[in-house]
């Protein structure tokens, strides 16, 4: 009696939850179904009305402008280079510095950590205005590595790297060196492969900072032939983009959140598994 | 080659000493068990052998090469660890190899020495298993099968066993003594298992708070405790340790004095009237209707061949006695325990062993 009383409740718990669920999850789409219609539309009709979520009158003509655009190739080549080259680097340094914070020993290790760990305090305008000078003094601008360097030494990858490496058994890393394993042996035998969930996660996310990276390569390519592709696809944008060429502004969003879209359908379970693992600490 | 000393050996963490100084000397291809209750630094000592943990002070040698300040991995030595510490991305082949592959072992050698670990320890069939794949007793058997592709000096063995159910421990508490005995090398294992110690030992290492309580034989030390610590730390059920009196000595013999009862003791040592503490094994106690002790059974479990019989003496001490007889008392029956053939322990005021033994140990 009681248990199917107590059936029936969390029957009832388990429906309210879904409804909240789908209703946040529709919440969370509109604006993404919104974006797709009104790319799908004409900008003679997005300058009558932008209302509805059924893009009819239809045209891909937004998309084709796009794609005919000789320079987005180009672009897209130049985020995919720096994302890809930033990420590797990232969990390179990441997980060096990682490792070693979490079971090297060596001297003022604490307060480097702390010192490390401070760099998430500083916010990225504040050091702007110096790191363009600096670029600039060193003649790097419009370059790739301009837009990469920058971005490698990211605090908070270092950080879930120590977590991460702090939480493996360090029985583990004492059989390796009774096994005759080097530091380095067992970093890249031992220790690597058993953190290819939190490289994932990190490398996702690193990879989507990079791709959707706006200010600094606004400010780094200053040459249309070195814009990232958000860069390029806010360049191209007229005057009057928001009132005449809606529908080709939503394009440009559409076309540059693809690959990210893509990445996260294939990689959602590192994804889910990287969010739970940085909770669990 | 795996003879094993250790010179007055210490260990400190910051101000506090964990190990004050140990030496020992084990002999090549001696099992050796180190014994003792949780904290008495038995894991340490064992992992400052295996270079895990610095040593303080003294000296320990391998194979008479000083070892202080070589590095765990040029040691010789093999370890298992008590979570079987498996690399879990790596199959039980990998896992097993992985120290001849660091050792840059020829590969003929590397497969050679890996199937022969493999047939030793019936790992055949799960060569290409990951270790999550495996159960408790099987990661155990990889984990010692990575030690012994090694074919190292000494092997070193910390609580391999406690992960595992009770059936399986006896099992492999077999396999290990099985293989010792067929590899001959030395090895050195730490348990908190008096059992283990007992039925797998060449000889024991008994230690309480960082010190060596006592070295032996298994039946040395279960027959001539030096003290009562000792003594109470070997042997299932646990022996019966009553306060008394010692009293009519004479040169050898005397009588020790409990609440209710008189028991005659041989002993070297010891004064008139000084308190002292009788240790009595629970197989020594027999049932009979004009024996010198009385008490009052409060428990009685029979374990099919043997039946211990739970009891309080009148002074309100605890005993435990061992008995084969077919008539059993009942809870709240008053008894009267005889003393059988076998030790009668005498420990003085500081627990140490005044016993008077006649010959060697048996």
């Amino acid at each position: 009696m009681s248990t199917a009383r107590r059936t029936g409740s969390a029957r009832t718990t388990d429906i309210i939850l879904l409804g909240l669920t789908v209703a946040f999850a529709i919440l969370w789409m509109i604006p993404v179904v919104w974006v797709v219609t009104m790319s799908l539309k004409p900008n003679v009709e997005l300058m009558r009305s932008t209302a509805g979520f059924i893009p009819w009158p239809f045209t891909i003509d937004n998309y084709f402008n796009l794609v005919k655009l000789a320079t987005v190739p180009r672009w897209l080549m130049h985020s995919f280079i720096v994302a890809v080259s930033m990420t590797a680097l990232v969990l390179i340094v990441s997980s060096l510095a990682g490792y070693a914070f979490a079971r090297l020993d060596f001297p003022f290790k604490r307060t480097l950590f702390l010192i490390m760990i401070a760099g998430l305090m500083v916010p990225e305008q504040a050091v702007f205005i110096p790191l363009f000078t600096m670029f600039a003094d060193w003649g790097m601008h419009n370059t790739h590595a301009a837009l990469v360097a920058p971005r490698v030494a990211v605090p908070i990858g270092v950080f879930l790297m120590t977590q991460f490496f702090r939480a493996v058994p360090r029985e583990l890393e004492e059989a390796a060196e009774l096994d005759h394993a080097s530091y380095f042996t067992i970093f890249w035998r031992i220790m690597l492969p058993l953190s290819v969930p939190a490289l994932t996660t990190l490398g996702l996310f690193t990879f989507i900072f990079a791709w959707n990276d706006f200010l600094w390569p606004l400010v780094s390519a200053t040459k249309a032939e070195m814009f990232t592709v958000t860069v390029g696809l806010a360049s191209i944008q007229g005057n009057f983009a928001f009132s005449e060429g809606l529908g080709s502004v939503m394009a440009s969003a559409v076309f540059a959140s693809l690959p990210i879209v893509i990445l996260f359908l294939i990689f959602q379970r590192f994804i889910v598994a990287g969010v739970a693992m940085g909770a669990g600490k | 080659m795996g003879r094993v000393s250790l010179r007055d050996v210490s260990k400190s963490y910051g101000s506090a000493m964990v190990i004050p100084g140990v030496s020992l000397e084990i002999l090549e291809g001696e099992f050796v068990v180190f014994v003792g209750p949780s904290g008495c630094g038995k894991s340490t000592l064992l992992r400052m052998i295996a270079g895990l943990e610095d040593i303080t002070g003294g000296e320990v040698q391998i194979g008479g090469r000083p070892v202080n300040d070589v590095a765990a991995r040029d040691r010789g030595v093999a370890m298992v660890f008590q979570n079987y510490a498996l690399y879990p991305h790596m199959s039980v082949r990998e896992n097993m190899v992985f120290g001849l592959q660091n050792l840059g072992t020829a590969k003929a050698e590397i497969a050679a020495r890996l199937d022969r670990a493999a047939q030793i320890l019936q790992l055949e069939p799960y060569l290409d298993r990951k270790p999550r794949a495996l159960s408790g007793g099987q990661r155990q058997r990889v984990a010692i099968g990575r030690a012994i592709v090694r074919e190292p000096q000494v092997f070193l063995f910390d609580e391999p066993l406690s992960n595992l159910d009770a059936a399986l421990r006896v099992q492999m508490r077999t396999e290990i003594a099985k293989l010792h005995h067929r590899l001959g090398a030395t090895m050195i294992y730490v348990t908190h298992d008096q059992t283990e110690a007992m039925t797998m030992a060449d000889r024991i290492v008994v230690l309480r708070a960082g010190r060596i309580e006592q070295v032996g034989t298994p039946i040395e030390l279960y027959e001539r405790p030096a003290n009562s610590f000792v003594a109470g730390f070997l042997g299932a059920p646990k022996i019966n340790l009553i306060p008394g009196v010692l009293t009519a000595m004479q040169s050898r013999t005397a009588t020790v004095e409990l609440a209710g009862a008189r028991v005659p003791v041989q002993v070297i040592g010891g004064t008139e009237g000084a308190a002292v503490t009788l240790g009595l094994r629970p197989d020594v106690l027999t049932l009979h209707p004009d024996g010198p002790i009385p008490a009052i059974v409060d428990v009685v479990e029979e374990l099919g061949n043997v039946k211990l019989i739970y009891a309080t003496l009148p002074g309100g001490h605890p005993v435990v006695a061992e008995l084969r007889s077919p008539q059993l008392p009942k809870v709240g029956d008053t008894i009267r325990l005889a003393l059988g053939e076998g030790q009668r322990h005498v420990f003085d005021a500081d627990g140490q062993a005044i016993t008077l033994h006649d010959g060697p140990a048996t």
